[in-house]
C-alpha cells in the first residue's frame, strides 16, 4: 500500500479518518502496519501490503 | 444470517474459488471497455468487487488512480501479483466490503461495479450498496454497474418453477450456483435481477440512470447482463 492512499480512505463503519501506523516498508510500499480511526479509534491491519478496512469483530 | 456472518461467508467462498476464477475470467468486458476508455486520464476510479483485476488493469492504463476493491484476500493477492509483474505504479488495492466502503465522500471520478451487486444478500443491503457509490461519486462522477439477469436462458426455467413452489421464501430471484471447476464445488450466493427491479434498486439509492443496456453476453435468446450508467 502507498503512503497516498491514506488521503482517500475512511472508517468502513463511522467514516471517520485514519491514521497510519508504518511497521514494515519497503521503499515506497508499506507492507505491514495499521491504519487506526481516529473517530472510533478502531484498528485496521495492513498485511503483505494490502489493508483490511472490513470492519473488524470485537 | 446477521450481516457480518454472510460477509464472512463470501469472504470464504472467494478465497476457496480465487485461483480457479482467475483462470477463466481473462477478457474485459466491451461494455467495460467502453467505459474505460471514456475516462478522463486525470480520474480516480474505483473498481468495486474488482475479482482477478480483469477490467482494474486497464482502468489502471487509462486513469490517474485505479483503486481496486474486494472482499477477497486471495484474490487481491493475485491482482498484486499482476501488479508487481506489469510493474503498475497506479493501482490500489484495499480489502473491503461493498456494503461498507472505507472510501471518502465525494472523492472518486468514476466507478466500475461490475458483477458483484448480485452477491449481496438482502435487498436492503444492495441498496445501501448502492448508495456507497452515490456516497463516493463526485458531483458529476459516473459510475458503470452491471448485475446478472434473472430470466436469462440458463435459468429461466427454474425460476418459473420457483414462482410457484417457493414463493415468499426467500426474496425471489435468490439463488445458490455452484462454481463447478478444477475439481470445486461450491455454491455462491446469487441474486438474479430483473430488469425493472434494478432500474427501481439504482433509484431508491439516490442515483440517477444516464443509460441502459440489457446485454446477451453468453445467453443467445434472453439477455443475461443489465449494464447501468449512473450519476450521482
Amino acid at each position: 500500500m502507498k503512503k497516498d492512499l491514506v488521503e482517500i480512505l475512511c472508517c468502513p463503519i463511522c467514516k471517520g479518518d485514519l491514521e497510519l501506523f508504518i511497521r514494515k516498508k519497503n521503499n515506497e510500499e508499506i507492507t505491514e502496519g495499521k491504519l487506526t480511526c481516529k473517530h472510533c479509534n478502531c484498528d485496521y491491519p495492513i498485511e503483505e501490503g494490502i489493508p483490511n478496512l472490513l470492519p473488524q469483530q470485537d | 444470517m446477521m450481516a457480518e456472518d454472510f460477509s464472512k461467508k463470501s469472504q470464504t467462498t472467494w478465497d476457496t474459488i480465487a485461483q480457479s476464477f482467475d483462470t477463466t475470467r481473462k477478457k474485459p468486458w466491451k461494455q467495460c471497455v467502453e467505459f474505460i476508455n471514456k475516462c478522463a486520464k486525470s480520474d480516480t476510479i474505483v473498481d468495486i468487487g474488482c475479482g482477478n483485476g480483469r477490467h482494474l488493469l486497464l482502468c489502471a492504463a487509462n486513469c490517474k488512480k485505479a483503486i481496486g476493491i474486494d472482499i477477497s484476500n486471495e484474490l487481491l493477492k493475485i491482482v498484486k501479483n499482476k501488479v508487481l509483474e506489469n510493474k503498475i505504479d497506479n493501482v490500489f488495492l484495499l480489502q473491503s466490503d461493498l456494503v461498507n466502503l472505507s472510501i471518502k465522500d465525494k472523492s472518486v471520478d468514476s466507478v466500475l461495479f461490475i458483477a458483484s451487486l448480485h452477491n449481496v444478500k438482502e435487498r436492503k443491503n444492495r441498496v445501501k450498496a448502492l448508495r456507497e457509490v452515490r456516497r463516493i461519486l463526485k458531483k458529476d462522477g459516473r459510475g458503470l454497474i452491471s448485475v446478472w439477469s434473472r430470466w436469462q436462458d440458463k435459468y429461466r426455467k427454474m425460476f418459473f418453477k420457483k414462482w410457484f413452489t417457493s414463493f415468499g421464501k426467500n426474496e425471489f430471484g435468490d439463488i445458490d450456483i455452484f462454481w463447478r471447476q478444477n475439481g470445486l464445488n461450491i455454491p455462491r450466493y446469487y441474486h438474479l435481477y430483473s430488469k425493472r427491479e434494478f432500474k427501481n434498486d439504482i433509484i431508491e439509492a439516490g442515483l440517477s440512470i444516464i443509460e441502459f443496456r440489457s446485454e446477451k453476453i453468453i445467453s443467445k435468446k434472453y439477455p443475461d447482463n443489465f449494464f447501468a450508467i449512473v450519476q450521482r
